[in-house]
């Protein structure tokens, strides 16, 4: 017993030290801290780093959770986080990383290169590695000082990203991913963009490929609320930027994102109208309820590194998709009907693929589907470490053949759709 | 403090198990992915499970020695099969691992709550309360250690599960090929540098004698190896799943780094918090057992009777201890010291008796049970 | 008081004049009882001495002198304690048997002889059951403090005790502290003899044990050590007898002072011996080799070796249904384990981790703070401070009172501390959730320790984070890990992973207790036969046999 008294009698004394030698402890109280929910970069024309944050101001009671209030503070620094001390030293709170849900990076300094300015946001030990990257064709500060129905913009596009993170919308980004992309060899980081809706001109991408059906693409716009919005004011989460290691590349419009998601991971949604005549008269509104993507390798091809130049690798997609809206004649009611209508969306998803390969492969030579990490994993490392330096120039070479083969499942609630004949 | 860890002290094997799975894995999980990574890459987790064979020999090697020698300790054991002189340097050997085992337990323990966790609190501060709780569990002696081992080890184990569980939605389980990672050699590489935390098993020389079933001690002996080098290389497992082999490399602690990645929705998704906390329960209790050998050890070696002088110098030797090295660098340097050269070291000294008990011409009252 | 004084001092006189005996001897001496005092031989010396002893003025110490009816010349003294005695037992058994007896007398003339003449009026004149002849003047004293009457007949060198015990006490009534639902209502009282009796009434095997002694030099309590003989290690009723007897004090009113003396650890915050008001409970820890302690003038049983688990253990777990009970019980390790820490949590999470919370939370809570004037840890602290105000204040508050007080005391103070600006809501619903986690504790000893305890925790917390609340609970685990409760570790039920689920964290059905908990090291484990439910087993088997028939048929 007196063993045990005298020495919590000696914790106690090291414990009143330990406060004393520390100066009382290191609490910060809550509404000291600045909370940061977005945060945006973006490179300005003498080189400097324009650095946004979006600052949650604490609310009281409950008309406070209907409306966040925010304070979008900007400044420009030599580095990203030469502009963060100076942000800091302005700001009465300690501005913290721990709750950043959205990170918007604006396309110019994307495509100068991300690798210092994301240095220091990996070094904060507060940083939620699960935020969301996007890359941003308009101004960044446009985006992140829209706010959408009393929500703040990072909040906001936090929600529509994580609604996407499992469907082929946009890539499910985030900073981690990012990270770990730019660094391995075998897979390149592919960036969601997030851009405003505007009502002059039609939802498109800035670079590669803005051709005909990116309107489709835009689904994410502003579904949710009842009452109408001004579309202008809207996010457009809308096809994803290619990066080559840190440096963007170009842009893959909504189709092509959509595919290069499809290859890259199991997803569990996208929504599409599918063209069933060349007329545009008929067509299918097609949910792709699941889809994975399984790549194979010829076996020459991974036990030789000097074959891997060339080599035919095989991409095949499977999935099931379910019918959401049809309007045609044909009511596909016959097995028949039905495996023509797969393969018709087979095809439709198959175009989509060969066009975002293209795009890939040729134009921007970057491997964001991840052919490499699937090289990797399989072929010894000795081969792997051969072939890695020059990857990126033996994906435009490869001749990448993709099958795509899904199956319908679903029909909705009605069999037919309403029939003018009323006969029936 | 007079009665310092009490003679009448006794562990079951089973809670000796469980201290030794404490010992090996609760302070080295954190750190040791990104040491390993950089050489075997994908096939750092093999490679730390393959570590857990040179943990098993010592273990292996110690439970011989436990039931030639049964109720003693290894400074008593030594005094018994070695020459005088020799006896002594084997003892003071030994107390000088644990003090370095202590040391770089403790500055490991103190960056990883300071770096990841506390990150404006003073180091000197944390090093303060941890080693408050750990001289107290110290002097409390082991079998209070073993009983508190007992409640929080199965928390962390509980810890490590929730950990797997959570990154299930979030990992890339393809990350984990090829099995062999960089190639064969520097799997075997991998796994003797991991062997240096299962060898940590060794610092049980210092409590079996207060074993209640020494016959048994090599098998609970191994089953913590065991146990420690698996949830290691789970950890590992689900880093790299989580963050990629460079990934693994590039982060000080690919532990907690792997924690930051999981949590169960948007509610609570900074688990990671907990996690550490709950980690850090058991490093604390380590921590306690190794400073508890210490004393043992120096004490015996030293022939005093009790361990009340060696305990408050070593409380403050192990404040200072967890302040230094200072920077991080220096502090894999060290930690790649200890992976380089304590395996063969625990290695050495249990073999070393064996031998010498061996080649002894006659069984003396050693010998007990034959 | 004055009289033992006396007695002690004439003790001490007959042993003799060696007064500069030690102090360590003359302690002892205090309690090994007082020697021999021969009793006079007239009535009138009897009367001077007894009152030199008494003091004069003692209304309660009634002398009456009475002359046999059968041959008045003989004369005696009747010596009782009024208020310790039963008036109609005095009056029928003392004054009316010798005074005004119906029958016929039944030697005539009375023998002379003083042995003779005592044995006669035993077994002729006192109808009375437990009636013993005395000749020591102060052992008479001693027994007619216990209530006893004594009658001195002229000449005899003799007293005659009889049993007239009968003092004003409380009946037996409802538990206060440890109320149930369901299950008896019964509470000890604070008379050993009718706590001996509720005991009895529940183990109605000879092997059962009531071994008396008395404790403290003044007070000269009564103390009973229970145990079932064949069951409870003997080796702790041998502890708990010595450590009884080494206790050396004047007065040992409570079983809490005798507690407080002979537990292992006096300074630890959690309490290594259980205390019940429930004879129910208390029979359930003796038949599972427990060893009982009960105290005259004490209506709380004491129960050895207890370990943290017993604590959390309530008298209803074994009366409501086994589903029920477990997870109610499992519910108030939850409970305890957040009376403990819940603050602390808020406070390292509020001042350290605040990226842990939801953002939304983190704003909510920031909002609310907005205007406190003080930091977080300080609105804790005050908060809390104020919880256990209102718990002390309503706690010493009558009954209905007290429970209004609490209610209205917390309602109205968070309110008030909330709209003056000087906590923040989300701290006292902190608060509130705490102190209700903290009564569902069963036990109040260990709700003390919770108490207590959570307030270094919460400077921990608020000091370095969650990692000073792990800190603190390793410490506090370790130092639990270094209790013991008579010897028996204070964890050792938790850490046997078998039983964690049959009564430790869950409460399994009551057939399924084969054997009794392993901790008190019982002498004999199997508490139950494995014949129970015999009959659902066998309806099974032939419900199964006919289906197979059936089968067979079709």
């Amino acid at each position: 017993m007196t063993r045990w008294l005298s020495l919590s009698c000696l914790g106690l004394v090291l414990v009143c030290l330990g406060l004393v030698v520390s100066g009382c402890g290191t609490a910060v109280d809550m509404e000291d801290v600045g909370f940061v929910v977005a945060l945006g970069v973006d490179s300005e024309d003498d080189g400097k780093v324009r650095l946004w944050l979006e600052v949650a101001e604490p609310g009281m009671g409950v008309e406070s959770l209907a409306k966040q209030e925010t304070l979008l503070a900007s400044t420009e620094g030599d580095t990203l986080y030469d502009a963060f001390i100076k942000l800091e030293t302005r700001s009465s709170r300690n501005l913290t990383l721990g709750h950043v849900r959205t990170i918007v990076i604006g396309e110019r300094l994307a495509r100068a290169g991300l690798r210092q300015a994301v240095d220091a946001l990996m070094r904060d030990a507060t940083l939620r590695l699960k935020a969301w990257v996007l890359v941003t064709p308009d101004p960044v500060e446009e985006v992140l000082s829209l706010s959408i129905a009393g929500q703040p913009a990072g909040m906001f596009i936090g929600s529509l990203m994580q609604r996407e993170a499992q469907r082929a919308g946009a890539p499910s980004s985030r900073i981690v991913d990012l990270v770990t992309h730019i660094e391995e060899r075998g897979v390149q980081p592919l960036i969601a963009r997030v851009g405003l809706a505007r009502e002059s001109e039609s939802a498109g991408g800035g670079g590669g490929g803005a051709e005909g059906g990116a309107a489709q693409g835009s689904a994410s716009g502003g579904d949710g609320s009842g009452t109408s919005m001004n579309l202008s004011d809207m996010f457009v989460l809308n096809g994803a930027a290619v990066f080559k290691g840190d440096k963007m590349v170009g842009w893959l419009d909504a189709r092509q994102s959509a595919a290069a998601v499809i290859i890259n991971s199991r997803i569990q949604g996208y929504e599409f109208i599918h063209k069933l005549s060349a007329d545009g008269d008929e067509s299918i509104g097609v949910n792709l309820m699941s889809a994975h993507a399984e790549v194979s390798i010829p076996r020459e091809c991974l036990a030789d590194a000097e074959k891997v130049e060339g080599c035919t690798v095989e991409v095949k997609v499977n999935g099931l998709w379910g019918m959401r809206e049809l309007i045609s004649d044909d009511q596909f009611m016959t097995e028949e009907g039905v495996v023509a209508l797969n393969k018709s969306i087979s095809v439709r998803l198959k175009r989509d693929t060969d066009d975002m390969l293209r795009v890939i492969q040729t134009e921007l030579g970057s491997d964001v589907i991840g052919i490499g990490e699937v090289f990797r994993q399989r072929m010894a490392h000795s081969n792997w470490k051969k072939i890695s330096g020059e990857w990126d120039t033996l994906f435009q070479s490869l001749n990448i053949k993709v099958i795509v083969n899904v199956a319908g499942r679903r029909r909705g609630q009605i069999l037919r759709s309403l029939s003018e004949d009323k006969a029936i | 403090m007079a009665r310092t860890g009490s003679e009448n002290d006794h562990i079951r094997t089973g809670q000796f198990a469980v201290l030794v799975a404490e010992i090996v894995f609760s302070t080295g999980f954190m750190a040791v992915g990104s040491v390993i990574a950089t050489i075997s890459e994908s096939a750092a987790w093999l490679g730390t499970l393959l570590g857990a064979a040179g943990g098993l020999i010592v273990a292996w090697l110690c439970g011989t020695l436990v039931r030639l020698y049964p109720g003693m300790n290894l400074p008593a054991i030594a005094d018994t099969v070695l020459p005088k002189a020799l006896s002594k340097l084997a003892s003071l050997s030994f107390a000088a691992y644990c003090t370095w085992l202590l040391g770089i337990g403790s500055r490991q323990f103190i960056i990883a709550i300071w770096i990841p966790f506390l990150e404006s609190t003073s180091p000197l501060t944390l090093a303060l309360v941890a080693s408050a709780i750990i001289a107290y569990g110290a002097s409390l002696g082991i079998e209070a250690i073993a009983r508190a081992s007992m409640v929080f080890f199965p928390i962390a184990l509980l810890s490590i599960v929730v950990l797997a569980g959570l990154s299930v939605p979030v990992a890339h389980p393809a990350r984990l090929l090829p099995i062999i990672g960089a190639g064969l050699p520097e799997l075997g590489l991998t796994a003797l540098i991991t062997s240096a935390y299962g060898t940590e098993c060794i610092v049980g020389l210092a409590f079996v004698s207060h074993l209640n079933e020494p016959s048994r001690a090599g098998r609970s002996m191994s089953w913590g190896v065991l146990v420690g080098m698996t949830l290691m290389s789970a950890v590992l497992a689900v880093a790299t799943m989580l963050l990629g082999s460079q990934g693994v490399a590039r982060v000080m602690f690919p532990a907690v780094e792997a924690a930051r990645l999981v949590g169960p929705g948007e509610f609570l998704e900074r688990s990671e918090v907990l996690l550490l906390a709950i980690w850090f329960s058991v490093g604390l209790l380590k921590q306690a057992a190794v400073f508890h050998a210490t004393t043992v050890s120096i004490a015996d070696a030293l022939g005093l009777r009790t361990r009340t002088p060696v305990f408050i110098p070593l409380i403050v030797a192990s404040v200072i201890l967890s302040l230094y090295p200072t920077t991080v660098v220096s502090v894999l340097h060290s930690l790649k010291l200890f992976q380089r050269y304590t395996p063969w070291y625990a290695l050495a000294l249990p073999a070393l008796l064996l031998t010498a008990s061996a080649l002894r011409p006659v069984p003396a009252e050693g010998r007990r049970r034959e | 008081m004055s009289l033992l004084r006396k007695l002690m001092v004439l003790g001490r006189g007959r042993r003799g004049a060696d007064g500069k005996r030690s102090r360590r001897s003359e302690e002892t001496s205090r309690g090994s009882g007082l020697g021999e005092r021969e009793i006079p031989a007239r009535i009138d010396s009897i009367e001077a001495e007894i009152k030199s002893l008494f003091g004069e003025r003692n209304s309660d110490v009634i002398m009456r002198r009475v002359d046999l009816w059968t041959c008045p010349e003989v004369h005696g003294l009747l010596f009782y304690i009024e208020g310790l005695t039963d008036r109609a037992t005095i009056n029928a058994f003392g004054l009316e048997a010798l005074m005004h007896g119906e029958r016929g007398p039944v030697t005539s003339p009375l023998p002379r002889d003083p042995k003779l003449l005592v044995e006669l009026i035993i077994s002729h004149l006192l109808p009375a059951g437990q009636v013993s002849a005395v000749d020591d003047l102060n052992k008479v004293v001693e027994k007619v403090l216990t209530g006893e009457a004594a009658l001195f007949i002229q000449d005899t060198r003799q007293a005659i005790l009889f049993e007239a015990k009968g003092w004003e006490h409380r009946t037996v009534g409802e538990p206060s502290t440890e109320k149930t639902l369901r299950g008896p209502r019964e509470s000890f009282t604070e008379v050993l003899r009718t706590n001996t009796a509720l005991v009895r009434r529940r183990l109605k095997t000879p092997d059962l044990r009531f071994d008396g002694t008395r404790v403290g030099v003044r007070s000269k309590t009564d103390v009973v050590v229970v145990y079932i003989e064949g069951i409870t290690d003997p080796q702790l009723v041998e502890e708990v007898k010595m450590r009884i007897a080494s206790i050396d004090t004047d007065i040992a009113g409570d079983s809490g002072i005798i507690e407080e003396f002979i537990e292992d650890s006096p300074a630890s915050p959690f309490p290594q011996m259980q205390y019940t008001e429930r004879p129910d409970r208390f029979c359930a820890g003796i038949s599972e080799g427990l060893v009982g302690i009960i105290v005259d003038t004490s209506p709380f049983a004491l129960m050895a070796p207890a370990n943290l688990p017993t604590f959390f253990q309530s008298a209803e777990d074994f009366y409501d249904r086994f589903p029920f009970a477990g997870t109610l019980r499992s519910l108030r390790y939850v409970a305890g384990l957040l009376a403990l820490t819940f603050p602390a949590f808020y406070v390292a999470i509020a001042t350290h981790h605040q990226e842990m919370l939801p953002t939304s939370l983190a704003l909510a809570i920031a909002g609310s703070h907005l205007s406190v004037p003080f930091p977080t840890i300080v609105e804790a602290l005050l908060m809390e401070l104020a919880l256990e105000l209102i718990r002390e204040s309503a706690v010493r508050m009558p009954d209905p009172v007290g429970q209004t007080m609490g209610f209205v005391g917390a309602l109205l103070l968070g309110d008030a501390a909330v709209s003056a600006g000087l906590v923040s809501p989300i701290m006292v619903i902190v608060v509130a959730v705490t102190g209700l986690a903290s009564f569902s504790i069963p036990h109040y000893s260990v709700s003390l320790a919770v108490r207590l305890l959570r307030f270094p925790l919460l400077l921990l917390a608020s000091w370095t984070g969650l990692f000073g609340l792990t800190a603190g609970l390793v410490a506090i685990v370790l130092h639990l890990s270094g209790l013991t409760s008579l010897g028996v570790p204070y964890l050792q039920p938790l850490l046997h992973t078998g039983d964690l689920f049959k009564d430790v964290l869950w409460r399994a059905p009551v057939f399924k207790h084969r054997l009794r908990p392993g901790f008190p090291r019982p002498q004999d484990r199997v508490r139950q036969g494995s014949s129970n439910r015999q009959w659902a087993r066998d309806d099974q088997d032939k419900e199964e046999g006919a289906d197979g028939e059936n089968r067979v048929r079709e």
